[in-house]
């Protein structure tokens, strides 16, 4: 039998033991979780149990008090200010708000990460941000400002503003909080999207079971501060354990 | 278990330390990222538009009252000595060196501070600032920059602009009720003052500049708690840049006056 190369699972996010405490409240008791290159990975668990905390230390908006985080194969609590500003610019992150700049309009909010650099023409700029939001089904809403748009919309800004940089990693802080059935299943279908056009890992924190199913490749539940159930969308729909059951049945009782 | 009075004390103590370090922290990057300047031109033209707009008019006001004022109080009090001569270089002096760089720096506070706090902070608790982190944006680069630059070059001038309208509301006053000609109230105004004088009011005016903007970003920046925790923001930011000005303004005093 020949001997076959035994080849190494790349990770574009591995958190080893990762722990954080606010005062003497621990929201991450250890977390350890490997996140493959071009997956989509969907963190789920009751609010308020620490996913956006975790999702705040990728792109080290938080740092942790124990542990690691490595982040494209980078150790991103060792990294100096200059080259953890660079690493940041491959890592896209969509805000539960949004979190459009409100003083600028949609094009410049969009080109907001490309004009500061000045490494690209105004031409090539405008070029980019027409694309990355005709991409998310928003061309012509250049002028707009952000107070002029509609939940989803702003949403769909917020991910195109994140694609112009072309990121390796996009996070997606719970995208489909406070819209409504119609407009959360756009934005589901947003990322299928994106699974599809734009080849990047992404991680999707959500309560909503629904779009946990329809985008995720791998679930995992954050529980008290920690993953305690992990698998495919079928493993985690099939799963025994406990908190998972109820999860899911509680989800499906507030969705009817 | 209770904390003691002590320990109270103690984390009061270390807090307002640690916050005068990340002062400190603040106002060394952004005269860092001053090298940049050139880069930003019209977002600091922005700022500085907007400071002198918002304030020239207001600065006019009280520094032509206070001149006023000034004259009318000296003035009476000379007049008992019969030394009323000396009004024009009393007032001009007190205007220059004091009134009208720490009138102007506590009105910037006021006014400017108190709107790049709450803005800020605004952007703060709407995940606007981590916005900036995750694009790779840096947020002393990006807002406490231009600001910073914008308030240390605009207050020196409009310190001087308001000099020239304070002294003006002591000419009034001087002509009105102390039989003075206009001609011999400049000319004694303006002869009593010396490049030292003016040098110190420039050098207050520079440095209130620089702790407005500084005190501003750094209340902006650390708001947390939503609309009342900007609210607070915005209270701590104008309290916190009149005590630093009173402050730094008898150590500059000080400081010229030894030297």
């Amino acid at each position: 039998m020949s001997q076959q190369p035994t080849q190494q699972p790349t990770y574009d996010i591995e958190a080893r033991d990762l722990r954080k405490s606010f005062g003497d409240h621990e929201v991450l008791c250890g977390v350890n979780l490997q996140v493959p290159k071009g997956k989509t990975f969907v963190l789920v668990g009751p609010s308020g149990c620490g996913k956006s905390v975790f999702l705040k230390h990728i792109v080290a908006l938080l740092t942790a008090d124990s542990g690691e985080m490595i982040v494209l194969g980078k150790d991103i609590a060792a990294l100096p200010p200059t080259e953890l500003l660079e690493l940041r610019r491959h890592v896209g992150m969509v805000f539960q708000s949004s979190a459009l700049l409100n003083s600028l309009t949609v094009e410049e909010n969009v080109a907001l990460g490309l004009t500061e650099f000045k490494e690209k023409s105004p031409e090539e700029i405008r070029q980019i941000v027409n694309e990355k939001l005709a991409l998310v089904e928003m061309a012509d809403t250049n002028r707009l400002l952000p107070e002029e748009l509609s939940g989803g919309m702003r949403k769909r800004v917020a991910v195109a503003r994140t694609l112009a940089l072309g990121p390796k990693i996009i996070l997606f802080d719970e995208p489909t909080v406070g819209l409504d059935p119609l407009l959360s299943s756009n934005v589901d279908e947003l990322i299928l999207d994106l699974k599809e056009k734009v080849s990047c890992t992404n991680v999707v924190v959500t309560h909503d079971m629904i779009t946990a199913f329809r985008v995720a490749d791998r679930i995992g539940m954050f529980h008290e501060g920690a993953i305690t159930a992990l698998g495919t969308p079928q493993e985690f729909a099939n799963s025994k354990e406990p908190v998972v059951r109820e999860f899911i049945a509680r989800n499906r009782e507030w969705r009817i | 278990m209770m904390p003691t009075v002590f320990e109270n004390i103690g984390q009061r103590l270390f807090g307002m330390c640690e916050e005068a370090g990340n002062m400190v922290v603040l106002f060394v990057e952004s005269l860092r990222e001053c090298r940049r300047v050139a880069e930003h031109p019209r977002r600091i033209f922005i700022q500085m538009k907007s400071i002198g707009n918002d304030t020239v008019f207001i600065a006019s006001a009280i520094s032509f009252f206070i001149g006023m004022t000034l004259a009318l109080y000296s003035g009476n009090a000379l007049r008992t000595f019969s030394y009323t001569d000396a009004l024009p270089g009393l007032v001009a002096n007190s205007i220059v060196k004091e009134m009208a760089p720490v009138i102007t720096a506590l009105l910037l506070a006021g006014r400017i501070g108190a709107a790049i706090a709450a803005e800020i902070g605004t952007m703060r608790v709407n995940e606007e600032i981590d916005a900036l982190y995750t694009l790779g944006i840096s947020p002393i680069r990006y807002l406490a920059m231009p600001r910073f630059v914008g308030c240390v070059t605009m207050l020196p001038i409009l310190v001087t602009y308001a000099s020239f309208v304070g002294i003006f509301g002591g000419a009034i006053i001087a002509t009105a009720h102390f039989n003075m000609t206009w001609g011999t109230y400049f000319t004694a105004a303006f002869k009593s003052l010396e490049m030292s004088d003016v040098r110190e009011g420039l050098l207050k005016a520079t440095l209130f500049g620089a702790i407005v903007a500084v005190v501003s970003v750094h209340r902006g920046l650390s708001t947390r708690g939503g609309a009342e925790g900007v609210g607070r923001a915005i209270t701590s930011c104008v309290v916190t840049c009149f005590i630093w000005i009173i402050i730094c303004d008898y150590f500059v005093a000080r400081f010229m006056m030894s030297s």
